[in-house]
């Protein structure tokens, strides 16, 4: 078998394939030679059997032939026949000789001795018998026939039978021949047989010997490399396979164990270098890492000595870091400069560097036993990055495989990773040593900041404070400029005031002046008697002028008595209706005049108590001033009250005043046209007085007025005036209405309202209304609000409900109408369908969708029977028109009657709010409505005591500081009613309460209490509720009621100034607007016989001018619509009038007055009062 | 000048129950001077005898210490962040639980602008529906003298030079040189007297009740002391509602004790929105 191990599997094979063959042609062979044997044996068979057998038979046959013809050749005579029989007997015997021989070649094949005896027997036997049958024949040819016979009768005889005999054996022969070579063919073929089964059993078991061989060499060298692989990959451990031998399998094996060699390594090696890594890993300090990997892979690759050098590339130099067990010797270099030396050298070229077959005797390894040189060095790079971080050297005692080279390469890498790890890492911590330090001196450093910046911030808390402080002078600085700018132009004002004042003055004070003196002058000078007519006219006019200048003189005496408050005042209780009456009886003549309609409505209003004469002057002022600047319609003077003051109401339909002005009217001399035109004849001081007394009587006037619609003044005086203390005078153009001029009555009444309101609270004879209830009761129970854009309907309704005593409010149209529905929640709204912009349906179908005023009951007043429509809308009723006023009246009564039997229909609790901040109240009823309480608002006591009589609430919810009737006030007399006494009240007040407070609103058994702003708008509706869950005693309470009314009455009144003139050339135009200027003026000019025209102001004079183109003009200064400067400005602006000299006639005496005329273009001016000769001597200068 | 100022701190704190102390001592001392200096430097026993005997001294001397720097509209952005991202958010608020009263405050009203200035803001976000709506502003101020200039609500061109130009079209007429608001947006906010160091009140007695939507105290705790500013942040919170928003001045910030109860909505404009309980 051994053998066959060295033999290759494919030469196994390729040779038992040669074997197989060869013994497989073998058998091939022997077969076919058996079978070509068995064939021939056959064939021989055959042959012998056809040739001698044949042969024999065929001799015999011959034989008989020859006999015959031998017997014929006797009976034949013929020479012919005997020649034919003679030849004939000739080719027999050639014939039997011919198989003689063929038997003789068959025999002869075989060799048989037999055969050939018999064949030569049979021969001779035939020779013989031929013999004698020749000379019998011969013996027959010589014709010796009886010789021939005797001849073959004597010998024929006994040759025949031996050749017969000798034929017979022959044949015999033959036969015994075939069967002799048959049983020789059978014999052969079983041998043939036997011996190709011995061959095929001994081919077959040759094969299977061999396979078997060659199967069993190589499996056995298969499985074991199998079992080693996989034994190696079973358990991990690479297990080399055992093959000797040299074949394929073994190669195989052999491969596999350098393999397994080779994987062994690089598991040493990469086993090496994870024990390193798993070592030398966890941050380990570059100091520790140099000792330890010297250490760790010396050990690994049993180097005798190792060492590491780290690198100072600095310096250029490797010096010993650390070692494994090295002798310190003086052999031993601790420090190589780069390129010196091996490590020096490795340190340059970065590349390791192999010695072995080292002998040396210095540099031994010692250790206790034994000192010796080692065999070879390996000296590595420690290079990471490029960079070198050290130099490791390892010595050995044997040689080292590549291997371990191999490792020591890849070990230098791990370490220079490693070191290059440490050393950053080395930089780090010294990097985060010196961050810690400079973090800690930030942080200091921070903290000094931070306590700089809190210093910093509060400065600049404080510079930004100081900013806004600054700002805030400046902003001062600036307002006081504003207010010394102000000031000043006050101060301004008030010189310029008073300078006008006085040039206003002297001029009041000379225009009358001026017709006294001339006109007197002008008697004196032409004597009396002459006319007395005229004299008589001229003192008239003197007269009349002297007392304008005594009233005058009058007026500025009363006007500085008010102002230095010297005015004395004599108070008394008067019916301000009689005060009221006489004043109208004074003024009516004038009205009369005018004619117009002077209308007085007169209420009984109770008395007043104040200075009769007083009121009288301002009555009457004022109705003056009505008549006067009233042209046609009506002046009306109207008395109304509310609880504390009078009111006097005086309207006209005159010219009115422009917004602008009506902050002025109350200035002294100033009439609305403005401070030089001036179309009105009076002081000027009328108002002003007017203003002056009303407030000394504690009173105000306030002005309401519409350009070219009326005027409307009101007198409020205080029902009782109580001595010295003063109202605050509103300041002017505070009573002012909107721009548009529209009346805001409401507002000023309920100003008004308000202050004598609180005056009544805080004056001693006020009485508390709890005690005396009749006293204070208010008389407005019921308004209706009476919407309608016909002013006259308007009108009428109004006095028909003032006399029925309700309070009406007016609306012109739809939208005021529901804004004063929205505001004033009348009780009634009568409401017109035919208006222009919102008809009366719209009207009614918005007041019905606002929940605000949606159950005000609404009265349709229309010209077509609506009813239908109007109850589908909403209205309660509908009345026609022309409205028939006793059933109206019927109606609102019905209508209010049930009104105050309904009963409240919200079915949450009443709760009654008093208070008098709208936006408390306001936020109070918010808060309380969303949580489903009804809360009705009163905005003083008073208020609060009406409404209590209709309905007694739930709850009460009371402000303590209200005018008037203050809380506490309120809440006594809550109290001290029996119906009222149990409901429950919750204080809520701003005020900072007092004990004495405290304990009085204990005694008045208040529910709760909450102090403005430090209560929750829950904990309010919280209190409420509190209170609501203690039972009440719902009676009511009777208080009596009377009704108030305001109307206005409103008439036309006007002012004509028409005046005829005639026209002629050469004629003196008189510029003058009073008319006893005017007259004195023209009679000196008549005295002097001079024509003159008249031109009552500037305009007019303008027009004149143009007309008449007089020879000279007389022009006074102060004229209405076109003052005399500018109508002179006019003129003389004209190319065709410039010529036309002007003499200005001036009241105006002031400094600059004169240079203002002359600007103007004057050519000359007189100075009022005129003296006559001065008139006519400019008049004739300037004539000539 | 320290004797005459706690001298002066204790009369107001007497005759007006104003209490400055908690006010800072720099900022009141060089006020005190200036408004000294506004009467020609009278010395100090006769300057205290004129704050015992003269009433309307008092009024001028807190407003005199008390700094009224403001205009309309003042830093532009917190006023454009108010209207775009904080009433709507008071408006949604509102749309949710069904009511329909704005309330807001302005603590430290000065004269005025501030509260105007959010009542125009109002206006214009209500423009659509503003019948159904009830604003009420609530503006407050320790000095009295400012509280009549702002119920005047009459302001020269400068101070409304953070206006646009539609808005003063829109919301003021002309007086004069000055403008001056409309009565319409003049209605909507309600002028009153409030100490806001006063401890008994959480919210100005005119509003009754706390519950702000909006409370605007900008640079009024810049003149406190630290504990006061504190108890004025506690009393704002408790005036706010649940989710009501407070605007600081621009230097102004939520302490840290009270950090807590506020969520700061916008750092830069200093809103901050109480923390729901």
């Amino acid at each position: 078998m051994h053998f066959l191990n060295r033999m290759s599997i494919r030469d196994r094979l390729a040779a038992s394939l040669p074997i197989v063959l060869i013994l497989f042609s073998t058998f091939g062979l022997f077969t076919a030679f058996q079978s070509s044997r068995l064939g021939e044996m056959t064939q021989d068979l055959h042959t012998i059997s056809k040739d001698i057998y044949g042969a024999a038979l065929m001799a015999a046959a011959a034989d008989a032939r020859i006999n015959e013809a031998v017997t014929e050749l006797f009976a034949e005579q013929s020479a012919i026949e005997m020649n034919a029989t003679i030849s004939k007997i000739n080719d027999k015997e050639d014939v039997f000789l011919n198989h003689m021989k063929t038997i003789s070649s068959s025999i002869s094949l075989k060799g048989d001795e037999r055969g050939h005896k018999l064949v030569e027997e049979t021969t001779r036997s035939f020779y013989k018998l031929k013999s004698i049958r020749d000379r019998a024949i011969s013996s027959i040819e010589v014709g010796e026939s009886g010789k021939a016979a005797h001849i073959s009768k004597q010998n024929a005889a006994g040759a025949n039978a031996e050749l017969e005999m000798n034929l017979r054996n022959l044949s015999e022969y033959g036969a015994n021949r075939v069967e002799l070579l048959s049983s020789q063919a059978k014999k052969a073929q079983k041998r043939v047989w036997h011996v190709m089964l011995a061959f095929i059993a001994g081919f077959a078991l040759f094969s299977l010997f061999l396979l078997h061989l060659i199967l069993n060499s190589v499996m056995t060298a298969i499985t074991r490399l199998q079992q080693a692989m996989g034994e190696s990959a079973r358990s991990g451990n690479l297990i080399k396979a055992e093959l000797v031998g040299k074949n394929e399998v073994v190669e195989m094996a052999q491969h596999y164990n350098e393999l397994v060699d080779k994987l062994n390594e690089q598991l040493w090696l990469r086993g090496g270098l994870n024990y390193l890594n798993s070592d030398l890993s966890g941050g380990i300090p570059f100091q520790e890492i140099a000792r330890k990997s010297v250490s760790l892979i010396s050990r690994h690759v049993n180097a005798c000595a190792g060492a590491l050098y780290s690198i100072s590339s600095t310096q250029g130099l490797c010096a010993l870091c650390s070692s494994f067990a090295l002798n310190d010797n003086q052999h031993f270099a601790k420090e190589f400069m780069f390129g010196e030396g091996i490590v020096g050298q490795v340190a340059v070229e970065r590349r390791s560097i192999f010695l072995e077959n080292i002998s040396s005797n210095t540099g031994l390894i010692k250790s206790g036993s034994f000192a010796e040189a080692p065999k070879c060095i390996y000296v590595v790079p420690l290079v990471y990055h490029d960079d070198l971080y050290g130099i490791f050297e390892f010595a050995f005692f044997k040689k080292i495989n590549p291997a371990i080279m191999e490792f020591l390469d890849s070990a230098g890498i791990v370490i220079a990773s490693f070191l290059y790890a440490a050393q950053q890492r080395g930089k780090i911590r010294e990097l985060l040593n010196r961050s810690q330090e400079s973090n800690e001196q930030l942080q200091l450093k921070s903290d000094e900041l931070n306590a700089a910046n809190e210093e910093m911030a509060a400065v600049n808390e404080e510079l930004l404070a100081q900013t806004e402080e600054l700002q805030a002078q400046a902003e001062e600085l600036k307002a006081q400029t504003g207010e010394l700018e102000r000031q000043r132009s006050r101060a301004e004002e008030a010189d310029r005031l008073k300078s006008e004042f006085l040039s206003n003055m002297s001029h009041e004070l000379r225009t009358p002046l001026n017709s006294v003196m001339a006109l007197s002058q002008l008697m004196i000078s032409r004597g009396v008697g002459k006319n007395p007519e005229q004299e008589q006219e001229y003192l008239k006019v003197i007269e009349r002028n002297g007392r304008q200048l005594l009233t005058l003189i009058n007026d500025i005496l009363d006007l500085s008595k008010i102002e230095s408050g010297r005015m004395d005042l004599r108070q008394s209780e008067f019916d301000p209706k009689a005060a009221a009456e006489n004043a109208v009886q004074t003024i009516r003549p004038m009205a009369d005049a005018k004619e117009l309609d002077l209308d007085i409505i007169l209420e009984d209003v109770g008395s007043i108590y104040s200075d009769k004469d007083k009121v009288h002057q301002i009555l009457l002022n004022l109705l003056s001033n009505a008549v006067k600047f009233t042209e046609n319609g009506s002046v009306s003077l109207s008395l109304s009250a509310d609880i504390n003051s009078i009111l006097f109401t005086i309207t006209d339909t005159g010219i009115g005043i422009p917004e602008k002005n009506l902050e002025n009217i109350f200035d002294e001399f100033r009439q609305v046209d403005g401070s030089l035109t001036r179309r009105h004849e009076g002081t000027g001081l009328g108002l002003a007085i007017c203003k002056r007394l009303a407030a000394l009587l504690a009173g105000n006037i306030s002005v309401k007025s519409t350009v070219g619609r009326g005027t409307k003044v009101t007198l409020t005086l205080p029902r009782h005036y109580k001595g010295t203390e003063r109202q605050d005078a509103p300041k002017p153009g505070m009573d002012r209405t909107t721009p548009s001029g529209a009346l805001n009555e409401n507002d000023c009444n309920h100003q008004n309202y308000r202050r004598a309101a609180s005056q009544k609270a805080i004056s001693p004879q006020a009485e508390l209304p709890g005690s005396k209830p009749g006293a204070l009761t208010p008389k407005n129970q019921h308004t209706i609000l009476l919407i309608d854009d016909n002013e006259k309907d308007r009108t009428a309704i109004k006095e028909l409900f003032a006399q029925a005593g309700y309070k009406t409010l007016e609306a012109e149209d739809g939208e005021k109408g529901l804004k004063l529905a929205l505001d004033q929640h009348p009780s009634v709204i009568l409401l017109d369908v035919m208006m222009p912009d919102m008809d009366g349906w719209e009207v009614l179908s918005k007041l019905k969708a606002d929940k605000g005023v949606s159950n005000i009951p609404v009265i349709i007043a229309s010209i077509s029977k609506d009813r239908s429509t109007a109850e589908v809308l909403g209205a309660v009723d509908c009345v026609m028109k022309p409205i028939n006023q006793q059933q109206l009246l019927k109606k609102i009564a019905s209508i209010l009657g049930k009104e105050k039997s309904k009963k409240p229909e919200n079915i949450g609790p009443n709760i009654l709010l008093v208070e008098d901040n709208d936006v408390a109240s306001l936020q109070i009823r918010l808060a309380l409505e969303e949580n489903g309480y009804k809360v009705q608002t009163a905005v003083n006591g008073t208020e609060a005591m009406i409404q209590m009589g209709n309905i007694i609430p739930d709850a009460i919810i009371l402000d303590l500081m209200m005018p008037e009737v203050d809380g506490f006030q309120l809440l006594d007399w809550i109290r001290a009613t029996p119906s009222t006494n149990e409901v429950p009240i919750l204080i809520v007040t701003a005020k900072e309460l007092s004990t004495t407070e405290l304990t009085r609103l204990a005694n008045g058994n208040i529910q709760e209490l909450a102090q403005k702003g430090s209560i929750d708008r829950e904990q309010l509706v919280a209190c409420v509720e509190r209170m609501i869950k203690k039972d009440k005693i719902p009676t009511n309470i009777e208080i009596n009621k009377t009704n108030d009314f305001t109307s206005t009455t409103k008439a036309a009144h006007g002012i004509s100034n028409n005046l005829p003139r005639k026209k002629e050339c050469d004629i003196v135009l008189v510029v003058e607007d009073n008319p006893d200027n005017r007259f004195t003026i023209t009679a000196i000019l008549n005295e002097i016989g001079c024509k003159h025209e008249t031109a009552v102001d500037g305009e007019e004079a303008v027009a004149m001018a143009k007309k008449i183109k007089p020879r000279l003009i007389l022009m006074d200064i102060n004229l209405p619509k076109l003052s005399g400067l500018d109508a002179s400005k006019a003129i003389k602006a004209d190319p065709s009038l410039q010529k036309i000299p002007i003499v200005a006639l001036t009241a105006k005496a002031m400094k600059g007055d004169r240079q203002e005329i002359i600007n103007a273009g004057c050519d000359d001016y007189l100075s009022k009062p005129v003296d006559p000769t001065e008139v006519m001597t400019m008049v004739l200068k300037w004539m000539a | 000048m320290e004797s005459l100022l706690d001298i002066a701190l204790a009369e107001l704190l007497k005759s007006r129950n104003i209490d400055l102390s908690g006010y800072r001592r720099s900022t009141l001392g060089r006020r005190l001077a200036h408004r000294l200096r506004r009467l020609g430097g009278p010395d100090h026993a006769s300057y205290i005898q004129k704050l015992r005997t003269d009433p309307e001294e008092s009024d001028r001397l807190i407003d005199a210490l008390t700094v009224n720097v403001t205009s309309f509209f003042r830093d532009p952005a917190v006023f454009e962040f108010l209207k775009q991202e904080v009433l709507p958010s008071i408006i949604d608020q509102k749309n949710n639980n069904g009511s329909k009263e704005i309330r807001v405050w302005c603590a430290g009203c000065s004269t005025g602008e501030e509260a105007f200035s959010v009542a125009i803001l109002i206006d214009q976000i209500l423009m659509d529906e503003p019948s159904a709506w009830t604003p009420l502003i609530f503006a407050t101020d320790i000095s009295r003298e400012v509280l009549k200039k702002a119920q005047e609500g009459i302001y020269t061109r400068d101070q409304l030079k953070d206006a646009k130009l539609g808005i003063i079209d829109k919301y003021f007429t002309s007086a004069n040189e000055n403008f001056a608001i409309r009565p319409g947006i003049r209605g909507m906010v309600n002028f009153s007297f409030d100490d806001i160091v006063q401890p008994n009140r959480f919210a100005p007695m005119e509003s009754i009740f706390g519950g702000f939507d909006l409370v605007l105290c900008r640079n009024v705790m810049i003149y406190f002391l630290l504990n006061q500013q504190r108890a004025i942040l506690d009393k704002l919170n408790r005036s706010l509602n649940a989710r009501g928003f407070l605007v600081l001045g621009k230097s102004e910030s939520i302490d840290k004790e009270l950090e807590a109860r506020f969520e700061t909505v916008n750092k830069q404009y200093r809103i901050f929105q109480k923390t729901p309980y």
